[in-house]
């Protein structure tokens, strides 16, 4: 992935109309977050809390170069980054699911969608968000029954898994418990969006994409 | 590789769009609304005939049987345009519902937790969001311009130059994408206005730019060391020599082929490439900061002293220390560079859960013995089962994104390998090779996918791809090299 754009990722996936950076002068900076284009206003409010979730990223960075200053140059390494890190890289990916679904940018191949017309790409986008509200549905149960068993002792009583480790946080449950809440963030999402699709004609997807273009 | 993409190829392209009536539109497009209609239809009722057959048979229908729905649902549904994640996933609990009943689904979630609490993928997070503070900093370009000095008289020369600085650049990534995008903002206008061949300047900045996962370090290669359980410092190593041929393959052809004919690759005019010396060496600073930041990630995973993490970690201070001193550090930037980082990740690790999650699956059902049984059962030489595997690597690369590809078969292919005595490191290379190959295929090549959004608009998908396949056969020698002497992956890891 990549990209980066992706980002590219590598794995990324490739971006259309490239907007150049704004930096002056400046050729080589181009921002690809500027083409994928949130669908419904829920879409649009998850994409701005994307920002403020992916700031988890930059703490995860300044606690694990603490921790390896501690370490290498003090020898006094502490009990807790490491655990927190995974956490908060966790909480990150999982709502990263829920980012990449309001921006549309989940990879795909899009054989079929090449070759037909506005009717057709205007069915595909009704086949493709009933089957992500199924896909989230599904695995938002799955990780229901799971979180269920992290939140609660098998007698209903509450209390949350810990990891078992020295400073034993009770981490596994809230990543579980973020999980199952991401899941169901988009079960909305694509119910939303299952919604529009239904609502809307090949008009609409023609009207979309020539904006994009 | 998404679907706008290709969309805006098809319909606007070719008739002036204002100029008629939309319903002609529509009325000409019905063979490309009734095919692809009549298709999903007959798509959508073999899947959900699938699904009723794997949930009312359940484990009497057998593994091969398994076997053969459990690819066919998720070609079909691949092929429909749906998300691979979601794709993965769905088929991956039909499956555990069919197999073990509903008490088998609280496994899928367990296993989509362990995946993204694991502590390696970590590392893919920071390495991403180095390249996306990278992208946005003025590192890469003033390295490109460094590279100016060694361009010289030399025919081809600035192709030379590019595919030098994609190897500097590929050390501090360990992404591909935002690579060719700046190559192709930067070296491909150079090249063009130079008068170079287009097929050479097209393909120098896909094929070097992709060189991002091949030089260390390199996320596939910490998601293959996390499947195949290997050293992910031991792939590091021994992924310099074959990236370095990779590389040397490139700049050789675009000798030859500027050597054989001058008008191919003209060196920059006189004027330009006169600067006193002062100038170069003021030049050459713009390769102290890139050689600083490989060195330090580099540097601590090969000297022992960090995981890869720690070191991915360094690598982002160091970048965001590079950009705070060269003042090109800002709030906004920060914060762009995050939610990039976000973005991608959501896009590689949800397709990593479904993989990992369908595999897990597989492996509960006993595919994994099967499929062992069954390869280490047939009659051939050891060899011929490894190239039986490139190629199916070769036509999975067609199609499928690398994250999904190292977590579908890798679980299954990786203990096949090792049972016939080869060693999981050499093969880690040979996937990363294919996965360079899969980077630059049509139809749905990522590397094409971002030049094209950075290319001038007469450049199109279909010429990139067209001046890509010179690149692929190299790709392909290198990966034939590296088959028939494995000793280049396992000299340096000391495994050979």
């Amino acid at each position: 992935m990549t990209q980066s754009r992706h980002t590219p990722d590598p794995a990324s996936r490739p971006t259309e109309t490239p907007e150049p950076g704004e930096a002056e002068g400046d050729p080589a900076t181009f921002d690809l977050l500027e083409s994928a284009r949130p669908l419904t206003a829920l879409d649009r409010l998850v994409d701005r809390a994307g920002r403020a979730v992916a700031v988890l990223f930059l703490i995860a960075v300044v606690i694990s170069f603490y921790e390896i200053v501690l370490r290498y140059a003090f020898n006094a390494p502490t009990i807790w980054v490491h655990e927190t890190v995974i956490g908060l890289i966790a909480v990150c990916y999982a709502f990263g699911g829920a980012f990449a679904l309001a921006r549309d940018s989940h990879i795909r191949i899009s054989l079929i969608t090449a070759i037909s017309g506005p009717r057709t790409r205007h069915f595909l986008h009704i086949v493709n968000s009933a089957f992500s509200l199924l896909f989230a549905v599904a695995l938002g149960w799955a990780a229901w029954l799971m979180t269920e068993e992290a939140w609660f002792a098998p007698t209903g009583e509450f209390r949350l898994d810990r990891s078992g480790s020295a400073w034993n946080p009770p981490l596994p449950a809230l990543v579980k418990g973020a999980l199952f809440v991401c899941l169901c963030l988009m079960a909305v999402q694509a119910l939303i969006q299952l919604i529009y699709w239904l609502r809307s004609d090949a008009s609409t997807v023609r009207a979309r994409e020539d904006e994009d273009a | 590789m998404t679907s706008r993409n290709d969309v805006s190829q098809t319909p606007s392209g070719t008739t002036p769009e204002n100029a008629e009536p939309e319903n002609a539109e529509d009325r000409a497009a019905t063979w490309r609304d009734r095919v692809p209609q009549a298709v999903i239809a007959v798509v959508l009722l073999l899947v959900a005939a699938i699904a009723w057959y794997v949930l009312t048979t359940g484990k009497a229908m057998g593994i091969e049987t398994g076997t053969v729905l459990m690819v066919a649902s998720l070609l079909l549904m691949v092929l429909t345009g749906l998300p691979l994640a979601v794709v993965t996933t769905l088929i991956a609990l039909l499956f555990t519902v069919g197999w073990f009943g509903p008490m088998g689904v609280p496994l899928v979630a367990s296993r989509v937790y362990s995946f993204i609490s694991e502590y390696v993928l970590v590392a893919v997070p920071m390495f991403v969001l180095m390249a996306s503070i990278l992208d946005r900093s003025g590192i890469a370009r003033d390295l490109y311009n460094a590279m100016r000095v060694w361009a010289g008289g030399l025919r081809g020369g600035v192709a030379v130059q590019t595919l030098v600085a994609a190897i500097f650049l590929a050390a501090i990534s360990g992404i591909i994408g935002g690579e060719i995008v700046l190559l192709g903002m930067i070296a491909l206008p150079q090249m063009l206005r130079l008068g170079y061949d287009r097929q050479i300047a097209i393909g120098t900045v896909c094929a070097g730019g992709s060189l991002g996962t091949m030089i260390p370090p390199s996320i596939v290669l910490i998601v293959y060391g996390l499947t195949a359980n290997v050293s992910i410092g031991d792939l590091f190593l021994a992924t310099i020599l074959p990236g370095l041929l990779l590389a040397a393959l490139y700049i050789a052809y675009i000798l030859v082929r500027c050597y054989l004919n001058p008008t191919a690759g003209p060196p920059a005019p006189k004027e330009e490439r006169d600067m006193p010396l002062s100038q170069k060496l003021v030049q050459l600073r713009g390769v102290v900061i890139p050689v600083l930041v490989a060195v330090l990630v580099l540097g601590s995973i090969y000297g022992g002293v960090a995981s890869v993490t720690e070191a991915a970690c360094m690598g982002v201070v160091g970048v965001l220390v590079a950009a705070a001193i060269r003042r090109e550090l800002s709030y906004k930037m920060l914060k762009d560079a995050l939610a990039q980082t976000l973005n991608t990740c959501g896009m590689i690790i949800w397709i990593g859960i479904g993989a990992s999650t369908l595999v897990g699956v597989y492996n509960l059902m006993g595919g994994t013995r099967f499929m062992n049984a069954a390869i280490t059962g047939m009659d051939v030489a050891p060899i011929t089962v490894v190239i039986m595997m490139m190629g199916i690597l070769l036509v999975l690369g067609l199609f499928m994104d690398w994250i999904g590809i190292a977590l579908l078969t890798m679980p299954i292919f990786v203990p096949i390998i090792t049972d016939l005595g080869f060693d999981p490191i050499w093969f880690g290379i040979l996937f990363a090779i294919n996965m360079q190959v899969s980077y630059i295929t049509p139809p749905f090549g990522p590397a094409a996918f971002y030049l094209k959004s950075v290319a001038p608009p007469d450049i199109s998908l279909a010429d990139i791809f067209k001046s890509l396949w010179p690149f692929i056969l190299l790709q392909l020698i290198a990966l034939a090299t590296v088959l028939s002497f494995p000793q280049i992956a396992l000299w340096l890891p000391g495994a050979g």
